[in-house]
């Protein structure tokens, strides 16, 4: 090797050096950038605690702001920009948007939606002696959303109870404004129909259908389970609906848990947390942070379910375009 | 790092909480002057809880929890649910009159803030009682019998219901038709939904059983001819009417004393707590130092309508109004979050009300031994919407008992006594009679008396009648004329006219109304001619007492600080009415329409 060629590869090393020390110390910057820039995340109330484990970790940049999806639906609907990064909603309500707002011709806010993150199954918690009497009545002689629809708003003289238990009460959340509404009036409309492919023609053209979600609407009491456990008996609601994560921890703690049954009605149906992301390297990191360690930790610490372990593949939920759907119909 | 700010936060928050003397913050309490640094969480509650909620913010304010995440200070004021209501729909703009603004709402139901955020619609403004505000505690509107009339009527085993009353109230035979002559006619004790929630929901229930519904009651349903005809049967059995249940609570254990509680009334809408209360011995819920209750020797049971009720479940609303800043909206929200902890939903036993927090059990007192049953309600009333449930005080408004009312005023010459404001007393009192006359309806029946020594040579000489009993409708203008030109004359022939305006009114007694004396002085009574106070007293027991066929009832008014208050309620227990108390004659004007919500 002559000398000429040994100071050309003395100098490609060098460059190479030089370009390699750029390249680590521009990571390096990277990193610093990474860590101290705030990350917008807006939560879906439902995920309230485990966004506040987030915001908390002391490695995390990430500010939280908590808002009812049914109120972020509203806004998305038509707004330029999203403002925020990331959108955690126990429910496929990014791909909701996406398919709203493609539908209405505007821009995608939400460029990329993440893979299930968590789980929670959709669960009815109901007096025991009135779903014992209320079983009667129904299918196999278990309580379901075809056969509580059916009873709800009637006198219970006439479905099995007795005539001092006044009407069937339920207690759902509300469609109009919470995930869990949505969530749990999708699984219900898919139990009724047997099957999760569930089409805008059938919800508005089955008068079943009609008369069974007008049962539950006019039958519903606008309380959430905690009110419907205290004051000491079943007066105020028979039966409340919503996600396993909010309603098993007050049944659980209730001084009247031993009167109360869960239903986790079959086939059993389920929210899936989602992570909506925007076009951004903020938003980026974000995914990679919360569908990392950090986000299963805090949404597990929350009461959500990671991984599949004794649930079915899929939520059993409509498709999104057909729970949007769903809202509007309850809102009419 | 985030942690560490918070600390430091709770640090400095702590610091700044300390009173200036540095004594370790012992002083803070419900009530306290906030501290530089502090946002002040003011609190309006309904009165049954303020005693409750004083003792837990005094706690949370010398708490952690009261500085955690910023400096607060709560303060509790009594604000009765309507009252709270109508500052509210106008905004709160008199903070002297009605208290600091609050940031926590508080009333006894929430149909109070269904009620607000409608009137304020139809003002165009935006609601300010937000929707899913958790319940501080729960109570079920009951009817409260005396146990052996319950019994009478099948209780326990029979479930009774609204209908089952109506059908009562309107058998001539009365309770003869159980087997009862001696206890005549059925009476009913209702307080007014424009002031009492127990009313309001009572009104609520009494539309839903006229209507055979439980829920979704409408506009259609409560303008149709047939409920409207139940309710004026329900209604033609009240007694009177009050701006709170505890009227009626004081004069039956009272009556229970002389052993005469199943003759005054026979059933009154109230609140589970106030059964209990009352069978302890205490109507009033408040055990002053010294007193030892006593139960009475006719309890009273808890009803719980077979078709339904509702519960009083006592809302906080962080109110979504322009005064509520960010830092009292945390601090509101974190005092929530302490007064729903289970140790401290606990005492809430102690009062009487079941625990808002599913985690807390329903215990003593609430229990069978003391007339209520902690497995009742069966089921409830749906709350009407906020259209219906204000046409709904409307039309009660319309159909309530009508009244035959005596209005006698004091025109003494103390009456001409400065008030504090520059007014005389009886410049003050007219305003607020005249400013009265508009609770009344067109078909109730009112007249003015005026009373003072030698008022003209004539007998009677110490009182004249300037305007003879007859229909509002027909001379509400002569009434504010003749009210207005009230001058101040000589002495206070109290005894004299007390006694006489009772009779008049007896004879005259009409039974198809609430007949009434309603009696304003600000004085003693100086009558030489007439200075025994026992032959009024015996007068008045003598027709009020027993099976009384024209009960008239004397509400009494005490007006300024020499008004002979203990005199005044002598009068008003011994005819099973209630006196008000307007010592400070700047309140004339609210006690007056406390008065008039009898009838």
């Amino acid at each position: 090797m002559n000398a000429l060629l040994l100071r050309l590869l003395a100098l490609a090393a060098a460059v190479a050096m030089v370009v390699g020390a750029l390249a680590v110390r521009n990571r390096m910057d990277d990193d610093k950038v990474s860590r101290s820039t705030e990350l917008r995340l807006l939560c879906a109330t439902e995920l309230e605690a485990a966004c506040d484990a987030i915001e908390d970790d002391p490695d995390s940049s990430v500010t939280v702001t908590v808002e009812e999806v049914g109120t972020t639906l509203d806004r998305l609907a038509e707004a330029d920009v999203a403002g925020f990064d990331g959108w955690l909603t126990p429910g496929p309500f990014p791909q909701m948007v996406r398919e709203t707002r493609k539908a209405d011709g505007h821009t995608a806010l939400i460029d990329r939606v993440s893979r299930p993150l968590a789980r929670s199954r959709v669960v009815i918690a109901m007096w025991k002696e009135r779903a014992t009497a209320l079983a009667t009545r129904c299918v196999d002689r278990a309580v379901e959303w075809k056969c509580l629809g059916d009873a709800a708003g009637r006198p219970w003289k006439d479905v099995g109870g007795r005539d001092t238990w006044g009407s069937v009460k339920t207690a759902l959340p509300d469609p109009t404004t919470t995930a869990a509404g949505v969530v749990t009036l999708g699984a219900a409309t898919a139990t009724f129909f047997g099957q999760p492919d569930v089409g805008s023609l059938d919800i508005n053209e089955s008068d079943a259908y009609g008369a069974w979600l007008n049962n539950l609407k006019t039958a519903n009491v606008n309380v959430d389970v905690a009110r419907m456990l205290a004051a000491g008996g079943p007066s105020i609601a028979d039966a409340a609906a919503g996600l396993e994560v909010s309603v098993k921890p007050v049944v659980d703690a209730a001084a009247a848990s031993a009167e109360v049954s869960l239903i986790y009605p079959s086939p059993v149906a389920t929210a899936d947390v989602f992570l909506g992301t925007v076009t951004s390297e903020r938003a980026a990191l974000l995914a990679e942070l919360l569908e990392g360690s950090l986000g299963r930790a805090a949404l597990r610490a929350g009461g959500w379910q990671i991984g599949n372990a004794g649930l079915p593949p899929t939520s059993y939920l409509p498709v999104p375009g057909l729970l949007a759907a769903l809202r509007d119909r309850w809102a009419q | 790092m985030k942690r560490l700010l918070a600390v430091l936060a709770c640090v400095l928050a702590l610091a700044a909480c300390q009173p200036p003397n540095g004594d370790g913050g012992e002083s803070t309490s419900g009530t306290d002057d906030v501290p530089e640094g502090c946002a002040a969480v003011d609190v309006a509650s309904s009165p049954e809880k303020v005693e409750l909620l004083t003792e837990l913010a005094a706690t949370f304010n010398d708490s952690d929890a009261a500085s955690d995440g910023g400096c607060v200070v709560v303060r509790v004021q009594r604000k009765s649910s309507g009252a709270g209501a109508t500052a509210l729909v106008n905004g709160w703009t008199d903070e002297v009159a009605e208290g600091p603004k609050p940031v926590i709402w508080s009333p006894a139901a929430s149909s109070w803030g269904a009620v607000v955020n409608q009137q304020l619609a139809n003002k165009g403004d935006k609601a300010v009682a937000p929707p899913g505000a958790k319940s501080f505690m729960l109570t079920p509107l009951v009817i409260a019998m005396p146990r052996p009339m319950a019994q009478a009527l099948g209780w326990p085993d029979t479930p009774i219901g609204y209908s089952d009353l109506l059908a009562l109230a309107q058998n001539p035979e009365g309770w003869a038709s159980k087997g009862h002559p001696e206890w005549g006619a059925f009476r009913l004790g209702k307080t007014n939904p424009n002031f009492s929630t127990s009313a309001l929901s009572a009104t609520i229930a009494q539309y839903y059983a006229a209507t055979g519904k439980q829920r979704d009651l409408t506009l259609e349903d409560i303008n149709r001819p047939e409920v409207t005809q139940f309710n004026q049967g329900v209604e033609s059995a009240v007694v009177h009417y009050g701006d709170i249940t505890l009227t009626f609570l004081n004069n039956w254990f009272r009556n229970d004393a002389r052993g005469t509680s199943l003759t005054y009334v026979s059933a009154v809408a109230v609140e589970e707590k106030s059964v209990i209360d009352y069978n302890r011995g205490n109507p009033d819920g408040i055990t002053d130092p010294g007193e030892r209750p006593r139960p009475p020797k006719v309890p009273l049971v808890a009803i719980y309508p077979k078709e339904g009720t509702l519960f009083s479940d006592s809302p906080f609303y962080v109110l979504d109004a322009p005064w509520v800043s960010a830092a009292e909206r945390s601090g509101a929200q974190r005092f929530e979050r302490f007064v729903q902890q289970p140790a401290n939903q606990r005492k809430i036993l102690r009062f009487g009300f079941r625990p808002g927090n599913p985690a807390v059990a329903v215990g003593s007192p609430i229990v069978r031994a003391n007339g209520v049953d902690p497995g009742q309600p069966q089921t409830t009333l749906g709350l009407p919407s906020p259209p219906v449930l204000v046409r709904l005080i409307e039309r009660w408004g319309e159909t309530r008992k009508s009244a035959r009312v005596l209005l006698v005023i004091d025109v003494s010459g103390s009456m001409s006594e400065d008030a504090g404001n520059g007014e005389t007393k009886l410049e003050l009192a007219k305003r607020a009679a005249i400013d009265a006359l508009a609770q009344f309806k067109p078909d109730d029946q009112v007249g003015v008396r005026i009373f003072s020594t030698n008022l003209r040579q004539q007998q009677p000489s110490d009182y004249i009648d300037l305007v003879p009993i007859g229909p509002v409708g027909g001379q509400r203008e002569r009434l504010g004329v003749e009210i207005g030109r009230l001058i101040p004359r000589e002495g206070t022939p109290l005894y004299t006219v007390a006694r006489e305006s009772y009779q008049d009114m007896k004879k005259a007694y009409d039974p198809a109304r609430i007949n009434a004396v309603l009696l304003l002085t600000d004085g003693r009574n100086d009558d030489e001619h007439n200075n025994d106070l026992n032959p009024t007293l015996s007068a008045l027991r003598a027709g009020s007492e027993g099976l009384s066929s024209s009960p008239v009832r004397l509400f009494t008014i005490a007006y300024g600080h020499d008004a002979d208050k203990d005199t005044l309620k002598r009068m008003a227990d011994a005819t099973n009415a209630a006196a008000y108390d307007a010592s400070d004659p700047q309140t004339i004007a609210k006690v007056f329409t406390a008065v008039v919500s009898n009838f």
